[in-house]
């Protein structure tokens, strides 16, 4: 009898934790984790610019937080949206301060994914870096070319503001539940779950950021339009000791990707494959090897196989190009025409003289290291590769929009490419957005560049701008000829 | 047995210390009921049977938070009255109707434990005129509030409210002498919350708009409407580039929304949105509603009305020389028409025309500040407001090159013109800009029957100064060292200066009948009365 009750009492109790188990399981379900899926109604340039890769789960940070983060620290967004820039960058305007192409009427700049993973989450997808922004005059609005190298975004910035809101006493509840609480309705969990659970987590997350990234305050400078794309998965995915080396690289165009089957990827040829290019940088940027990411991975290949580059805006003279035609046949196409010989492979570094850098820092051991730690994490078909000892050759696709120039960034305009390297400016300014027609490029001296643009020093280590010494010797007249059929390109 | 004793004691001390604690308990759910009790609530005052007056007296939500409490509303401007021009909200352009003991254009709603007051639309849009110095005002609904100085009035709070007179004591003894009753509980709120409150929220406020003192004084029937919105995003105004930081502009009139809204206007004066729901709630941020204080079901009412057909302009209540008008007729259908509609109520305007639609600044030369303000920049970060909400978010903003054609309904009684209000009258407007006037005064609701628009010359009535628009240095004593003195802009950018923003230049030439005859010009002028 006595024994009876005992155990009716201790079922009672198990079935009542039982429910309260489950119910705690499907509120942190339900808050965390419950996913939705996002709606691009069809449009693949649409879900380029804005879609997910599924890296919410480790790289996602809430949306309200990211949202009003500009607004809480004005002071911060105005430091490290300027350093190295000249006087009048603008410090201001949200995210767009670090020149991320934000579309008129979006809630984020193209390249933000936002997905609901229990709570809307903010994620980089790949047009963050492969959107270039640009203008005709000073006087018009951006346009955004989808698939360009984003020429503006300064990512390195980007990410030092956002560790240092991590640092700073503001990133608190008392400071952001308030603001938050002005533009999203927050019922009592939301305060709490803010409070308690989504700021001390984002603070945390931002604080292993930094320590994940601490090379990077030791080496030069990024500058807009760049990254150090290599060391990034040396030190971080694949955990290697930080060594003595720099990798700084433009971020390339993604256009017509798939006229280059066979040929070598990445800079330095560190893949030869477009699917390993895919799976690795959505590796890099959070996206975990889990159902989905085959699919989406092939379906961004199919994307970046097909995507074109606008026209070149301004008139072309036929004629001249015409003649110019005859002169790149004879002197570029054995490396840059789809059929040339050499296209797609790698110059060696002796032939090219280019700054060996990027070449430098990345080897075989480092690839077969990461291929591993890939392999691990369940991603098939990915193999990279270490560098080839030189730069490869790229069949040249949008090339009004692809400045500055060499795999670097070092060379401002084409004009500038085609004087031998002692002519080539020394310094000047990136991430100004007006395009030079005349020497093909954006404009990158004379006042207006030097007032908003961040002064490239070609002196600093990873920028020199020597090499590539293709056609320095042309006259003038074959050079203007040259630079006409280029446009068309 | 001293085991027993021992045990009994122990057990009537538990049974105090149960009753002291489970009192103690009681008592602060008591307490937490009654501060529940008394700061829940959440009632507006409504006129859901009159929509005129709703739109008036009704909530856009912002009484929720950012609301005064009644008895400090109607005890500021006696206990700052040194602060105002003259007696109480009146001297700041504040209408009042018979029967209601505030102002147009104030919302009424209980919360948070009080009756609480802010503004609403119909502060800016609801305005007045008189046919003689003589005559009663005639109170127009949807019309510019020309006479309302919201600027001042922005002003005039930030001062009282860091007054040394505002202090806990004194401001619960003002309210109550406009005899406002409060319990005892409530002077405890305002004593030990709502002044501390509010001299908080007003120091926040000074700091953000603090873009009111690197302009020129907006005076009356005018504000600077984008300013707010990077004040909202925080951006640092002094790292603005000099040509973004003026964007002054008159109050637009707001009737005949549905017409606007079917033929897809640009709305805002550079045009730089086409949806009147997004505008509504833009605007809505002027009168401190935000995302989660929005009052959704008045908005809706009172934009349904807006929009509706019996939301027009007053018919000119004058005498019309008829002969006259007709001869301005084909003058204005050549001249005005393909830019502002063939009249004050068919906006069609032709194969070719634009109304509604935004004329590039190298074509209308008319200042260029307000345009200049407005950026990309601030376009696309508009994008994350009410992102809460994914059928409000707004995603209808853009940059434009220019401003706005408008229909010219009710024209007699939006005077001043031009975006900014730098040309007192219509006949002044065809005038090109170096026979405007260069200086006037602002803010009398007399009709100037002659010229259309208000009486401007006129710098005082019984005692109380009208304010005086420059629009460039006027007095040559003061010129001399000014930056932009003539307050051009050739450039057709906003050039720095102490009244940049005001020029009257612009919207001249040929096409824009300037150098028509006097009679012409006359002539456009009556026709004009008839819209």
């Amino acid at each position: 009898m006595r024994r009876g009750r005992w155990k009716r009492r201790t079922a009672i109790i198990f079935v009542v934790l039982v429910l309260f188990a489950a119910g705690a399981g499907g509120l942190v379900w339900w808050k965390f984790f419950e996913s939705e899926n996002q709606q691009f109604a069809d449009n693949p340039a649409v879900r380029f610019e804005y879609g997910s890769l599924d890296g919410e789960l480790l790289a996602g940070l809430p949306y309200p937080i990211f949202m009003i983060l500009p607004r809480v620290f004005p002071d911060l967004i105005a430091k490290y949206a300027t350093e190295g820039y000249g006087p009048e960058k603008p410090g201001f305007g949200g995210y767009g301060a670090f020149g991320l192409a934000w579309e008129e009427g979006q809630r984020l700049p193209v390249g933000l994914s936002i997905k609901r993973l229990g709570y809307e989450r903010v994620t980089i997808n790949c047009a963050l870096c492969h959107t270039a922004s640009y203008r005709l005059s000073a006087n018009d609005t951006p346009q955004f070319a989808v698939g360009g190298p984003a020429h503006t975004l300064n990512l390195q910035g980007l990410l030092r503001f956002l560790i240092a809101t991590s640092h700073d006493e503001r990133f608190s509840g008392s400071r952001l539940i308030p603001e938050l609480s002005v533009h999203f309705p927050m019922d009592w969990f939301d305060w709490a779950n803010y409070a308690t659970v989504l700021i001390p987590a984002t603070r945390t997350a931002l604080h292993l950021a930094e320590q994940q990234l601490g090379w990077m305050n030791k080496k030069p400078a990024w500058g807009p339009g760049r990254d150090d794309a290599f060391n990034l998965p040396k030190y971080i995915l694949t955990q290697t000791p930080w060594d003595d080396t720099t990798g700084n690289t433009d971020f390339p165009a993604v256009w017509r990707l798939g006229s280059r089957k066979g040929q070598l990827y990445h800079s330095a040829g560190e893949a030869k494959s477009l699917y390993a290019v895919v799976a690795t940088s959505a590796i890099g940027i959070g996206s975990l090897p889990a159902s989905g990411f085959v699919e989406r991975n092939q379906w961004l290949e199919d994307f970046i196989s097909r995507a074109e580059p606008p026209k070149f805006p301004g008139p072309i003279d036929t004629g001249l190009a015409s003649r110019g035609e005859v002169i790149y046949q004879a002197r570029c196409a054995e490396c840059h025409a789809d059929s040339g010989k050499r296209t797609g492979s790698a110059i060696p570094l002796g032939e090219i003289g280019t700054d060996p850098e990027h070449v430098l820092g990345w080897n075989q051991a480092n690839a077969d290291r990461m291929n591993a730690v890939v392999r691990v994490l369940g991603a098939a078909n990915s193999d990279v590769e270490g560098a080839q000892g030189g730069y490869v050759a790229r069949p040249l696709v949008g090339l009004w929009l692809l400045g500055p120039y060499l795999h670097n960034g070092s060379v401002p305009t084409l004009l500038d490419l085609l004087s031998p390297p002692e002519q080539r400016p020394k310094t000047f300014f990136r991430g100004y957005d007006v395009v030079d027609l005349e020497k093909i490029g954006f404009q990158s001296t004379g006042p207006e560049a030097a007032a908003v643009g961040f002064r490239f020093d070609t002196g600093i280590r990873g920028n020199a701008n020597g090499g590539h010494t293709y056609g320095n010797d042309l006259g003038e007249a074959d050079k203007r000829a040259l630079l006409e059929y280029l446009k068309m390109l | 047995m001293v085991g027993r004793r021992l045990g009994r004691n122990l057990h009537r001390m538990w049974r105090v210390i149960y009753a002291v604690v489970g009192g103690a308990i009681l008592l602060v759910v008591l307490s937490i009921g009654l501060v529940w009790y008394e700061l829940s609530g959440n009632e507006p005052e409504t006129f859901f049977d009159d929509p005129v007056k709703q739109f008036k007296y009704g909530s856009t939500g912002g009484d929720l938070l950012a609301g005064l409490p009644v008895g400090i509303f109607q005890a500021m401007p006696m206990l700052c009255r040194d602060y105002l021009p003259g007696k109480g909200w009146e001297s700041l352009g504040f209408i009042y109707e018979e029967g209601m003991d505030r102002p147009i254009g104030t919302s009424q709603r209980h919360s948070l434990g009080f009756d609480r007051i802010a503004l609403n639309c119909a502060a800016c849009h609801v305005g007045t005129y008189r046919e003689r110095p003589q005559s009663p005002r005639t109170i127009v609904t949807g019309m510019p509030a020309h006479r309302v100085d919201l600027a001042r009035f922005t002003k005039f709070v930030m001062q009282c409210v860091l007054d040394e007179r505002f202090n806990p004591w004194q401001v619960v003894e003002a309210a109550e002498q406009t005899g406002a009753h409060y319990s005892a509980f409530q002077r405890l709120l305002i004593k030990y919350a709502v002044v501390p409150a509010m001299r908080e929220a007003v120091l926040l406020i000074r700091d953000r708009f603090r873009f009111l003192d690197r302009e020129v004084e907006a005076g009356p029937g005018r504000f600077d409407t984008f300013n707010p919105a990077k004040a909202l995003l925080n951006w640092p105004f002094e790292q603005l580039p000099s040509q973004e930081s003026v964007g002054i502009v008159d109050f637009p009139s707001l009737w005949l929304q549905g017409p606007r809204e079917s033929m897809h206007m640009h709305l805002h004066w550079d045009g730089n949105n086409d949806s009147v729901e997004e505008r509504n709630r833009s605007a809505a941020f002027g009168s401190g509603a935000v995302p989660t204080t929005l009052d959704r079901q008045s908005l809706k009412f009172v934009a349904d009305w807006l929009t509706s057909e019996a939301n027009h302009p007053p018919q000119y209540p004058f005498p019309i020389d008829a002969a006259r008008a007709e001869a301005g007729k084909p003058l204005y259908a050549r001249y005005c028409a393909s830019c502002h509609g063939a009249s004050g109520r068919d906006f069609s305007s032709g194969p070719n025309g634009h109304i509604g639609h935004v004329d590039p600044i190298d074509r209308i030369r008319t200042d260029p500040c307000r345009l200049d303000n407005y950026t990309h920049a601030l376009a696309a970060e508009q994008g994350n407001l009410y992102a809460a909400f994914p059928n409000e978010r707004f995603s209808h903003f853009r940059k434009t090159n220019g401003y706005a054609n408008q229909p010219l309904d009710g024209v007699w009684l939006r005077g001043p013109y031009l975006h900014n209000g730098s040309v007192p009258s219509i006949r002044d407007l065809l005038e090109s800009a170096d026979k405007r006037p260069k200086s006037f005064y602002r803010g009398y609701d007399v009709i100037d029957q002659r010229k259309l628009g208000f009486i401007s010359d006129v710098p005082e009535e019984n005692g109380f100064k009208f304010f005086r628009y420059d629009t460039r240095c006027v007095n040559d004593a003061e010129c001399s060292g000014q930056p932009n003195a003539e307050n051009r802009h050739d450039e057709n950018v906003c050039v720095r200066g102490k009244w940049a923003g005001n020029s009257n230049r612009g919207h001249e030439g040929a096409d824009y009948g300037t150098e028509l005859s006097a009679d012409q010009k006359d002539a456009i002028v009556e026709y004009l009365k008839t819209f």
